[in-house]
């Protein structure tokens, strides 16, 4: 049992919403208990804290003391998750991955266990393992005890989402540069940015016209200098650009498309828990 | 008896100021270094502030701290300033000063922290007294003192684990200051007025050289074709001889600064040299 004069003070100061010196106090709990339980109830309190702070590395790293403590399964189920949350908040994917493989281990039979379901999902999202985020929303839907039409329909439209023609594949740089070696300008419609292609090809078409006219007048020196000197310019940027446009537009894609699935899975979680 | 007890808890109620105990204090102070070697240095800071110390000793221990945590967090004037508060009764106080002086060093204040250097009475056979003598020997590195640097380098024993590399060190540091040529701006731009981008290359900046030479004398030659082809009052000539003579200036300019910019890329690449070096023998030294 959780001791609450222990937590009078943290447990006051995060419902006023001072997260920073409620973690501290979460803290001098953790510190000063001498009961395992207290110090792992503390441990909470200041992941807790944190979480709202938006300091979810330092909280999956603090939760992480109290994975050897004895307490029984629903609160080591809860010590997991929030790990996994973390880290999935945090940005290390791999991270949360692991966190949900162990909790299927663990917990198998959990009363609680499709509470991770969404970060499983949101996680297999980021890490772009699309079969396996398809095959586990579809047991998520389907084995849940709350499932409905709303979840079903949804789930059909995240299917559709993950089918490999529609997926977005993801622009290469190295092809772009290719692309625009060999035609000016061919790179930058590669990278979805026609108007730059056609920029770059004019641009090159005139500085190699003007060398032209310089030669054709007989200056020879100024066609080499100048002329040549600005199309090798254009020439070799355009290639430049073309590589920098491809990574920077299929990166825009690929996370447009990640936003509208993780929008779907919120909503399909929205749903299961409304009913 | 009675009484006695009676008159001890009345004047503890009246006469001890609010705030926390000396055991309370002490117990709080337990928790901030709890927090300090977790590396929650804000939340650190933020007990420490709040601790009332009661004695002196205590009250060096929460100046020595705060100082610790604004040293982790490079806040290092504020981190000098607490340090340097620590009294000489104090276990803490030589690392203090060490510490103190050394912020001091990286925030340009030499003179200070030579003064508490020179300050520390220390014998001179002891590890601490060698340590005294190496960082006198840095700041006078920093302060490009040859001489100073000189006569404390006698006294490099190599026999003190925690900084006879960096002994050796800072006599690699000094033999590169001692040779460094003193390039001076004036001879880069007369390079670069003689020849457009030589003052670069002179100044150790090859590649801005090469670079300023191929376009000035681009231009140059497409003035010069200009004006062959269609004279000097062509409208071609005219322009391109003023592109390439603004280009020919800024190179000379730019050979002038290159030499300053060179200088105190220099300075300052040694300077971090020699304060890393001198930084670490107080971490083996003080942990």
């Amino acid at each position: 049992m959780r001791e609450d004069t222990l937590f009078q003070k943290a447990d006051s100061l995060f419902e006023a919403g001072n997260y920073f010196v409620a973690a501290i106090e979460f803290e001098r709990v953790y510190y000063f208990a001498e009961e395992p339980l207290q110090r792992f109830h503390a441990n909470l309190g200041k992941a807790r804290a944190l979480k709202q702070k938006g300091e979810f590395g330092r909280a999956r790293n603090d939760l992480q003391r109290s994975v050897t403590a004895r307490v029984e399964d629903g609160l080591r189920f809860k010590l997991f998750y929030e790990m996994a949350f973390c880290a999935y908040m945090a940005g290390d994917y791999s991270d949360a991955l692991s966190l949900v493989q162990q909790i299927h281990h663990y917990f198998e039979n959990h009363p609680d266990i499709e509470n991770i379901y969404l970060v499983q999902a949101l996680t297999y999202l980021m890490l772009e393992r699309w079969e396996q985020l398809n095959d586990h929303a579809a047991y998520w839907v389907k084995n849940h005890p709350n499932t409905n039409d709303q979840a079903e329909r949804l789930l059909k439209e995240i299917n559709h989402k993950l089918k490999k023609d529609n997926i977005p594949s993801p622009l290469e740089p190295k092809t772009a540069r290719l692309w625009s070696t060999f035609l000016p300008g061919s790179g930058q419609v590669y990278a979805g940015e026609p108007g730059w292609g056609l920029l770059n090809a004019f641009s090159q078409a005139l500085s190699l016209g003007m060398a032209g006219i310089l030669i054709w007048n007989g200056f020879y020196i100024a066609a080499g200098a100048g002329g040549l000197g600005m199309f090798q310019s254009f020439y070799f940027g355009g290639i430049r650009q073309a590589g920098e446009l491809a990574g920077r537009n299929s990166r825009r894609e690929m996370e447009q498309f990640e936003n509208s699935i993780a929008h779907l899975l919120v909503s399909i979680e929205n749903s299961l828990k409304t009913q | 008896m009675r009484l006695s007890v009676f008159l001890a808890v009345f004047y503890f109620v009246c006469f001890v100021p609010p705030g926390l105990k000396a055991g309370e204090s002490s117990k709080e102070l337990d928790f901030a270094r709890h927090l300090v070697n977790r590396n929650d240095l804000n939340e650190a800071f933020f007990v420490l502030e709040n601790i009332n110390p009661k004695t002196p000793s205590l009250q060096d221990s929460v100046f020595h701290l705060k100082g610790w945590v604004l040293y982790r967090q490079m806040k290092l004037e504020p981190s000098a300033g607490l340090l340097l508060k620590v009294s000489e009764n104090s276990p803490y106080y030589l690392k203090s000063r060490f510490f103190g002086a050394y912020n001091l060093s990286h925030i340009n204040q030499t003179d200070k922290a030579e003064e508490i250097l020179y300050g520390l009475d220390l014998e001179a056979n002891t590890m601490h007294g060698n340590m005294q003598n190496f960082q006198l020997s840095g700041l006078a590195l920093l302060n490009r003192d040859f001489d100073g640097f000189e006569k404390r380098a006698e006294n490099f024993t190599g026999s003190f684990h925690a900084f006879a590399s960096e002994e050796r060190n800072m006599h690699r540091h000094y033999q590169r200051l001692a040779d460094a040529p003193g390039r001076s701006p004036f001879v880069a731009g007369l390079l670069s007025t003689a020849v457009p981008g030589l003052g670069k290359i002179y100044a150790g900046k090859t590649a801005e050289g090469v670079v300023g030479f191929l376009y000035v004398a681009a231009m140059g030659l497409t003035a010069f074709d200009f004006y062959r082809g269609s004279g000097p009052q062509s409208a071609l000539f005219i322009s391109t001889a003023s592109i390439a003579g603004i280009f020919y200036i800024g190179n000379i300019w730019g050979s002038v600064t290159a030499v300053n910019r060179q200088n105190m890329e220099f300075n300052h690449e040694i300077n971090q040299r020699i304060l890393f070096d001198m930084h670490i023998p107080l971490r083996n030294a003080f942990n």
